[in-house]
């Protein structure tokens, strides 16, 4: 049988919403409002306007590329409303963003806190104190990833209760949604 | 449209560059530093990775989420 990889659209849509989304609370929240840390704050310690202009560049591109994700979410986003096969499920979309922003937190805290060390979660702390603030934001990205995948598996356990079988013998949700 | 308006789009257009390239600050000491600065972290190859690879990595997984874990084939 062919595989429908559109059916799919939904979850991964909001995965990458939530990988887009998570990455402009970390450049919005933490970069410009707290002001914790910036792209390379570890390599340019912004206590210069020099190296503050340096880190505001890479943290533009940090930007760039989240929305550039945001973007590519929308394009799934669409296609999955053109799918008449799509199972417009919430807890499926709530558990997708929660999954993004999960993912998103701890690839970018293993990479840029702990391997590259480019930059940690709070520049200012020092010592066993900047290390926990990094493990904080990992522990974060597991929790998150955690309850996204919970969600994801609820909200495909209702879509199967939900579907009603077809003359070919295989379940359309389409064809359920019609018939309430 | 009239030439004139066509103009009024092309000339700023083509002089913003050069409007760009005299303007005080692209002069100073300061925008100096910094393109030497911005030169010489994309030199760094572990900045450069450190800004792309969370995005390919996150990209890499996706992809196997999307192609390689299908919903029920029921449904």
């Amino acid at each position: 049988m062919k595989k429908n990889f559109h059916k799919n659209d939904l979850r991964t849509a909001a995965i990458l919403f939530g990988i887009g989304m998570g990455g402009f609370i970390d450049g919005i929240l933490f970069h410009q409002i707290l002001q914790v840390h910036n792209m390379l704050s570890n390599r340019f310690f912004p206590d210069s306007l020099v190296n503050v202009d340096i880190n505001m560049f890479w943290d533009g591109l940090f930007h760039a590329a989240t929305w550039t994700v945001t973007a590519v979410a929308i394009y799934f986003f669409w296609r999955a409303g053109l799918n008449h096969r799509t199972v417009w499920s919430g807890k499926t979309f709530v558990g997708g963003l929660f999954l993004g922003w999960g993912l998103f937190n701890f690839v970018e805290g293993i990479i840029d806190h702990h391997i590259l060390q480019v930059h940690h979660v709070v520049q200012r702390a020092t010592g066993l104190t900047q290390l926990l603030w990094d493990l904080a934001f990992l522990a974060s990205g597991i929790v998150f990833i955690a309850i996204g995948s919970f969600l994801i598996k609820r909200g495909k356990a209702e879509a199967v209760a939900q579907a009603v079988p077809t003359h070919s013998g295989v379940y359309d949700q389409a064809e359920s949604s019609l018939s309430h | 449209m009239r030439l004139r308006q066509k103009l009024s789009y092309i000339i700023p257009i083509l002089l913003m560059p050069s409007l760009a390239w005299s303007c005080p600050f692209c002069h100073s000491d300061r925008a100096t530093e910094v393109r030497a600065g911005i030169a010489e972290s994309f030199g760094n190859l572990s900045i450069v990775l450190a800004a792309a690879s969370p995005f390919l990595v996150l990209a890499f997984v996706v992809i196997i989420l999307h192609y390689g874990v299908q919903e029920s084939e029921k449904l």
